[in-house]
């Protein structure tokens, strides 16, 4: 039940990512030059709204309605959180595109989408090595 | 992608709150591309990190979303203006050139940088900027003003030495 409703509204995100404009490459570079409002619009309304909705669950205190413990445990706050969002950045800089949009342009028939996910994986992967190193 | 069929830009952050606040209600997991990625990756590595419980597994519910997201982008594809593959990707080959192998070069690049930049960050845009900062969290916080600081001084940065403003 978890994977159907994670598939179906992975579904939905990746729709909504093309249908908001927030996966075009010169959407993003428009953002980045402050050439264009459209996407700090699109964040400065899904960021709040987000957050009520969350924040007032919170408040009723109900368990998931599938069951199970919400995940309410936030990461503390670390040098890796600005490392990391600043290595983020570049790259989101370099691809005009989020993680999540790499995947959805690629659905919507863009090769170059591939290329953006072919190195997130890489990414993802050295960074699991590393650890995996430094671990022993 | 075609301008007029891209919404308000109010309408897609309401879309996008509202499969945040859903996903919370029904399953009480948080929205976060890249953890998908994590668990993909786990369907063809035995490293530790990606056995990590919380991931829910290399075919559990995040691959399903991954998954999801490709089928997403299609259906948007296909509902407006067709399925049309090709290789543009805006102003990307006026900045960059028409050559393959510097796209390819450039992209794989940046796609490192998301991937590793984001499990150092613990999320991307979704995982710090949406669900993380619904949570409260500074680390998140922090994140999301990292992501912007970094995407403009690239950007004016490549601006300024293409000569493509």
């Amino acid at each position: 039940m978890l994977r159907l409703v994670f598939l179906l509204l992975g579904t939905a995100f990746g729709y909504i990512l093309i249908r908001a404009g927030v996966s075009s490459y010169d959407v993003i570079r428009d953002m980045f030059l402050f050439k264009s409002w459209h996407m700090y619009g699109v964040l400065g309304v899904a960021v709040p709204v987000s957050f009520l909705g969350v924040q007032l669950w919170k408040k009723l205190k109900r368990q998931p309605l599938l069951g199970g413990e919400t995940e309410w445990q936030v990461e503390k706050f670390s040098r890796n959180h600005v490392v990391g969002g600043l290595i983020s950045g570049a790259g989101w800089a370099l691809t005009g595109a989020c993680p999540g949009p790499a995947l959805a342009i690629l659905g919507y028939g863009l090769y170059s989408g591939a290329f953006i996910v072919l190195g997130i994986f890489l990414g993802t992967y050295v960074y699991a090595w590393l650890e995996e190193k430094r671990s022993g | 992608m075609t301008s007029e069929f891209i919404w308000p830009f109010w309408l897609g952050g309401l879309a996008i709150a509202a499969v945040s606040i859903t996903l919370v209600v029904t399953t009480g997991k948080f929205l976060s591309v890249t953890r998908g990625y994590a668990t993909v990756c786990g369907i063809f590595s035995r490293l530790k990190y990606f056995a990590r419980p919380d991931l829910g597994g290399a075919f559990g519910f995040r691959t399903f979303f991954t998954v999801g997201l490709v089928a997403g982008g299609a259906i948007a594809a296909i509902t407006t203006t067709g399925w049309h593959p090709t290789w543009d990707l805006g102003l990307f080959n006026q900045i960059w050139g028409g050559s393959i192998y510097v796209k390819a070069g450039v992209l794989i690049l940046g796609g490192f940088l998301w991937g590793y930049g984001s499990r150092l960050a613990k999320g991307c845009t979704s995982g710090n900027s949406i669900s993380g900062l619904s949570k409260g969290s500074l680390g998140s916080f922090v994140a999301t003003g990292g992501f912007l600081v970094a995407g403009v001084i690239v950007t004016f940065l490549i601006s300024f030495i293409t000569g493509v403003r």
